[in-house]
């Protein structure tokens, strides 16, 4: 990268956490309409630190510490979207999202659709999500599918620093309503170059980590880690794993999706959500609808199991890890 | 009502409380300042001053009552402490403290009856210890082992509630229960929530419920003044939490939460009148004892960031089990021996918690099969299976995410 | 003397390091068990780590200041010794009342480099040093910032000492570290850190491809090369078909590679089912012609001739094969060859393409059969059954496989393995109207022959009729077809594969035997016993066939 404009190039090497609090940053200092909103976002900086020293930068009146209630945290997102504003939510685990459920579903998503495009909800619902940290119960699991499936709704999950601040700059930027789950396994397991200036990560596009010509393997969020590990474990065994990570869940990018799969014919697909019901039914099922004649196996689904996620004894025993993830690429190669 | 609804100032509230001599509430003024500010011994029931000299009623315990209350307290502190070093330690994982709520626990706990029911949120490991639960299944729950959440037959204690505020309406449901299965002689459901837990709609649903089908409940509020960083005032305009009863048609009672003797009188008071209530009087009562975690609210927590140092020591004053301790020394039922022995047992009774909870083998992993359905599905079973060959054939030491 | 490593926990819920601020305690000092020993800073919080055991701090691993990521080893404690004299109970009571003052003390007579009084060990995580004490800047420039703040001096080049805090108990956040950077006019950043983002990682694309066609070519390999002459096969490097297409190639054991086509999907050679079919018959037929004709067998090859030519057809006109119509060349009529009709067809090449045949053929002299079975048949009409000569057989063949197990047997190709079975279910062929039906008997070795005639009766009978559990179409271990109700003597039985052998049977009926030198005519039973020739040798042919005559011959044996 050029070092000749600084200004606009300039880069730091953030974690993911931290990408989340400079994304944030960034669109506020551009658009005084973004506020962000929730339990314990302001003078605490967030339980995970996602908005540490925006209180102090945009005052309570932009970080709002909210009384201890989603559905009015949601609920009045909401509003404040509907008349213009670009409101940032934070629920502090996806595990709590429940109490504003019926926002999230009655009401985010249909406001354009019910008024006919009079009003509109641009307004952003961030939550930690995700296993592994061996935090308490509710605090683990993985519902991405739970918005996936309400039209009207985008949901992004970044996994890299970079996308994440792009991705949720775009997401603060859509005239629609994006649910940006974070996985917090991954919040700050490594750094990535972050431009200081504001960009975009476009909703709705995928990313190859990895190209391969054997076997599609379709990821997202804290999963792609352990995914890349055994594309590579397997790369000895001369199997060559093309790795996607879908970054958003909706809307799938199913051209990268096909296309990836054309070229192997081959696919497993990784998430630590539920098997029943999860994203991989539906990418599997994209497949059956747009490449069938090109398909030469099972399609894999390496994915948590249909039990309530377990305390965190046995956490590591749900989640897919390097092991269960080789295993299932394996599967589809040698059907 | 409220008669004195005027813009631009606070209302003055009226809140009830229990007045010991006629055993009924009465009505009394709270102020307008900040439960925060306000010192919490005014307006609100107490026995024990923060020196432990009596200023109110002391209930009908008698001594071994008295320093099985002060025992059971010690036990909790001493206990919530090393659950803290522990997880400091990597041995647990995160864990909620409750030190500076013993009073407010250990109090209500003792005033339940043996068929009433508890229904706790997270942090009710004082009580529950009341209850009969052991330290050794409080440790491996929260050292990540669910078979520490299945409470014992005639504990009469329901499992922990994670989401804030959901367990309210559980605790309105079982005693409605009781209600209509009973034949008049029944139990009464306590509920603990915090004070962050009154801006859910969870509480309100389920006081309301509780007001409308007059359900044997008693609601109570560990008010500790902080929601994670998020203090009493800003979680509500209200100037107490109690007065939110009275929205719901029945009453509530603000109590020093740290006076762990005020705590057991109105609580015993309460449950009374939810299994057996005069004419016309409504059974639900909501008791909000007022108190302070001296702690993190979980150890992921670090409360520096957000309130100071001079505040947590103003309320250090109040620590319930000096007071106690002061009060029973006072009266000749505790002395330094005494003090001493009980402090020794009850460092041996968590030490043994602890051994037994670390000597106990991890959950088979099989197991996270279990209890999900009354009969496995075909499915599960598939899961469970492929899961069992997956170890089988890469060992337990590939499952371990770094 | 034990040696304890101690390693930095998460403490705080998905925390990756911690900075180790400052160590409460020496090398050499001794420590109880939950007694601080470090003061770690992490994102979240500031806490005190305190020791797991009653122990002696062997190795101090971490410098104060460093960044140590959680799961390193910071400490080594040496639990052998010097611990174990403090009694429990004292253990235990410097971590209950009297810990802040412990704590405190320590650092008190220490070297002074400690300012974490204040903090306290057990309820709460440290608190920082409050301000007004004022022991945190003084004493040792200790400062009061999370890592974020840190790693932002560091790259800012600031002097973390010199920024002032204005976060809660002075504690410097990153805005801090920002102004005062700006402010000193010096806002070079430092970007030296591994970039986890946007880049794609490509190995191995060089030769992977080598491997992707070997996993679609495997299954054509054994038998594609080998036909490659005698059939035109395309030859590409990637075909689009169904998956149900894919399965017929599989069970053909056709490279879809390989098979003819015209027709094209997204610009690729797409095939069909009908189309793997055509490729596979007409390979089958042409090796059958090949070997015919290596054979000389000129009826043989006759039959094959016109089959040859349809499937040469097919190479290049997929439907040729099945466009024949009567009418013309001589076709009186076309019956399709479909359903039960290509099932049966099917599994007999599977088998005779498979199995390589031998069949041995002898005669067993029955007089003593006869009088045996008619004296019985007698009892069983008595007990309203009949008895036919089937029961005999089928007990003096699982009496000979027990003999000669080799020929109860399964070849398993796959797992290069013979499955020798112990159990005896015997299938028993049966002509019907739509064609060959083989229900099974099961578990033959523990029936009895009125039991064994009335089974077999029913399965017959309901074969006909079609009446048929697929379930009593599967599982024999061993079959018996008994051709000789049409007639005839000898035949070369089919083998119902995987099953290793099959057992024929001609026509009872008397025939010349010639017996010391004599010539007499006795009711005899050709028998045609037809072996995989793979798992079963010659002899063991003939030993076994040896072994069901003695006992056909003699049927008291069977009493045996």
């Amino acid at each position: 990268m050029s070092t000749q404009t600084p200004d606009t190039e300039a880069t730091q090497s953030l974690t993911l956490v931290q990408a989340v609090r400079d994304g944030l940053a960034t669109e506020m200092q551009r658009d005084e309409d973004v506020v962000v909103m929730g339990e314990d976002v302001g003078k605490n900086g967030g339980v995970f630190r996602a908005t540490e020293g925006l209180y102090d930068e945009f005052g309570e009146e932009r970080v709002i510490d909210t009384p201890l209630a989603e559905s009015g945290i949601v609920g009045t997102a909401v509003g404040m979207a509907a008349m213009g504003m670009k409101p940032v939510a934070e629920c502090q685990f996806s595990g709590f999202m429940y109490p504003g459920f019926d926002q999230i579903v009655s009401h985010m998503p249909r406001l354009r659709t019910r008024s006919r495009g009079r009003y509109t909800c641009p307004m952003v619902l961030r939550a930690p999500f995700g296993g592994g940290i061996r935090a308490p119960e509710h605090h683990s699991e993985s519902k991405e599918a739970f918005y996936a499936h309400e039209a009207g709704l985008k949901v992004a999950i970044p996994s890299t620093p970079y996308d994440t601040k792009g991705m949720l700059t775009a997401a603060i930027r859509d005239p629609d309503p994006v649910v940006f789950l974070e996985p917090k396994l991954i919040y700050r397991a490594f750094r990535g170059d972050v431009p200081e200036e504001p960009y975009e990560v476009p909703l709705g596009e995928a990313a190859v980590r990895r190209e391969g010509t054997d076997v599609s393997v379709f990821t997202y969020g804290a999963m792609t880690r352990p995914t890349l590990d055994a594309a590579e474990e397997l790369a000895d065994d001369g199997i060559d794993a093309e790795v996607v990570d879908l970054r958003s869940v909706s809307p799938l990018d199913r051209e990268s999706i096909v296309e990836s799969f054309q070229k192997t014919g081959r696919a497993c697909v990784v998430h630590e959500a539920p098997k029943t019901g999860g994203l991989a039914g539906e990418i599997t099922a994209t497949l059956q609808e747009e490449a069938l004649l090109y398909q030469e196996a099972p399609i894999q689904r390496v994915t948590g199991y249909d039990v309530p996620y377990p305390l965190y004894a046995l956490e590591d025993y749900y989640m897919p890890n390097e092991a269960r993830v080789a295993e299932g690429i394996r599967d589809a190669v040698e059907f | 009502m409220n008669p004195t609804h005027g813009a631009g100032r606070r209302p003055a509230i009226l809140t009830k409380t229990l007045c010991r001599e006629s055993g009924r509430f009465r009505y009394a003024k709270v102020g307008t300042v900040s439960t925060l500010e306000r010192d919490p011994t005014e307006d609100m029931v107490r026995v024990l001053d923060e020196d432990g000299g009596v200023v109110g009623d002391v209930p009908d315990l008698d001594n071994d009552e008295l320093v099985e209350m002060y025992r059971q307290m010690k036990l909790a502190r001493h206990f919530d402490e090393r659950a803290v070093s522990l997880n400091r330690q990597g041995r647990m994982g995160t864990y909620p403290p409750l030190s500076g709520q013993e009073g407010a626990q250990i109090g209500s706990a003792m005033a339940m009856a043996d068929d009433d029911w508890m229904i706790p949120s997270y942090r009710e490991h004082a009580a529950a210890l009341v209850r009969g639960q052991g330290l050794t299944e409080t440790l491996r729950y929260w050292m990540g082992d669910e078979r520490g959440d299945s409470p014992d037959e005639g504990t009469n204690v329901f499992t922990v509630a994670v989401p804030i505020a959901s367990q309210i309406p559980h605790a309105t449901g079982m005693a409605w229960a009781e209600k209509l299965q009973s034949d008049g002689d029944h139990g009464a459901f306590l509920c603990y929530f915090g004070d962050g837990a009154t801006s859910e709609g969870d509480f309100h649903e389920g006081l309301n419920f509780a007001g409308v089908f007059d359900t044997p409940n008693v609601f109570f509020c560990n008010n500790n003044q902080w929601a994670i960083s998020v203090p009493r005032e800003r979680q509500t305009a209200s100037d107490t939490l109690a007065q939110k009863a009275q929205a719901y048609g029945f009453e509530g009672v603000q109590v020093d939460g740290m006076d762990p003797l005020a705590v057991y009188s109105v609580t015993r008071e309460a449950l009374q009148k939810a299994r057996d209530p005069e004419e016309e009087q409504p059974r639900p009562t909501m008791i909000e004892a007022v108190q302070y975690r001296f702690g993190a609210h979980t150890t992921a927590d670090d409360p520096s960031v957000y309130r100071t140092d001079e505040e947590e020591e103003r309320w250090r004053a109040k620590d319930p089990i000096p007071r106690l301790e002061s009060y029973l020394q006072s009266q000749g039922v505790l002395d330094d021996d005494r003090i001493e022995a009980i402090q020794a047992s009850v460092e041996d009774e968590v030490a043994d918690a602890i051994d037994e909870a670390e000597a106990t083998a991890d959950p088979d992993p099989q197991s996270m099969f279990d209890h999900v359905y009354a009969e496995q599905t075909p499915e599960l079973r598939e899961q469970a299976e492929r899961f069992a060959q997956l170890r089988e054939k890469h060992g337990d030491d590939a499952f371990q995410i770094e | 003397m034990t040696r304890e490593e101690f390693k930095l926990p998460d403490v705080g819920e998905g925390i990756a390091e911690g900075e180790l601020v400052n160590w409460i305690v020496d090398e050499g000092d001794t420590v109880t068990e939950d007694q601080p020993v470090a003061e770690v800073e992490t994102d979240k919080a500031v806490v005190d780590v305190p020791s797991p055991f009653d122990a002696t701090v062997a190795e101090l691993r971490a410098e104060e200041g460093e960044m140590v990521p959680v799961g390193d080893v910071i400490v080594v404690f040496d639990t052998g010794d010097g611990a174990s004299d403090d009694g429990s109970a004292e253990t235990s009571s410097a971590d209950a009342a009297g810990d802040t003052d412990a704590v405190g003390d320590t650092d008190a007579t220490d070297d002074g480099a400690r300012a974490d009084s204040g903090t306290t060990a057990g309820a709460e995580p440290a608190a920082p040093a409050a301000v007004e004490n004022g022991e945190s800047e003084v004493a040792d420039g200790r400062v009061f910032a999370p890592p974020s703040a840190r790693r932002e001096a560091r790259e800012r080049g600031v002097d973390i000492t010199a920024v002032e805090g204005t976060g809660p108990s002075g504690r410097i956040t990153v805005a801090d570290v920002r102004d005062h950077a700006e402010s000193s006019s010096d806002p070079e950043p430092k970007a030296v850190d591994i970039d986890a983002g946007e880049s794609v990682v490509s190995g191995g694309a060089t030769g992977s491809s080598a491997n992707g066609a070997v996993a679609t070519d495997n299954a054509s390999a054994a038998n594609g090369t080998a036909t490659a002459e005698s059939v035109e096969s395309a030859d590409r490097d990637r075909t689009l078909a169904a998956p149900a297409t894919r399965r017929v190639a599989d069970e053909e054991g056709v490279d879809l590679d390989a098979v003819p086509t015209d027709e094209r999907r997204d610009g690729e050679a797409f095939v069909t089912a009908e189309q793997v079919r055509a490729y596979a018959t007409a390979q089958r037929e042409a090796q059958a012609a090949d070997a015919a004709a290596a054979g000389g067998s000129s009826a043989g090859a006759a039959d094959t001739a016109t089959a040859g030519a349809s499937a040469g057809s097919a190479t290049t006109e997929a439907s040729a094969d099945t466009g024949a119509t009567a009418g013309d060349d001589g076709v009186a009529d076309t019956v399709a060859y479909r359903g039960v009709r290509r099932t049966i067809g099917e599994k007999m090449a599977e088998s005779k393409y498979t199995a390589p045949h031998v069949t041995h053929h002898d005669t067993a002299v029955v007089d003593d059969l006869v009088d045996t079975r008619e004296r019985l048949a007698e009892h069983a009409a008595e007990r309203d059954a009949s008895l036919t000569y089937m029961p005999f057989v089928v007990k003096a063949v699982v009496d000979a496989l027990r003999e000669f197990p080799i020929l109860n047997s399964q070849l398993n190709e796959d797992d290069e393995e013979i499955l020798i079975r112990d159990d005896y279910h015997v299938g028993i062929a049966v002509a019907t109207d739509a064609g060959l039906m083989v229900p099974v008997v099961e578990n033959a070795d523990q029936k009895g022959l009125v039991e064994l005639s009335s089974e077999i009766a029913d399965l017959a009978a309901r074969a006909r009729d079609r009446e048929l559990a697929p379930e009593e179409l599967r599982g024999s271990t061993f079959t018996i077809s008994n051709f000789g109700v049409f007639g005839g003597e000898y035949a070369t039985p089919i083998i119902n594969y995987p099953e290793t052998a099959i057992l024929g049977i001609g026509e009872l009926d008397e025939r010349a035997v010639a017996e010391d030198g004599a010539v007499r005519a006795a009711p005899t039973m050709p028998l045609s016993v037809s072996i995989d020739h793979r798992v079963v040798d010659g002899a063991e042919a003939a030993q076994f066939t040896n072994a069901v005559m003695d006992r056909l011959e003699s049927p008291e044996l069977l009493l045996l």
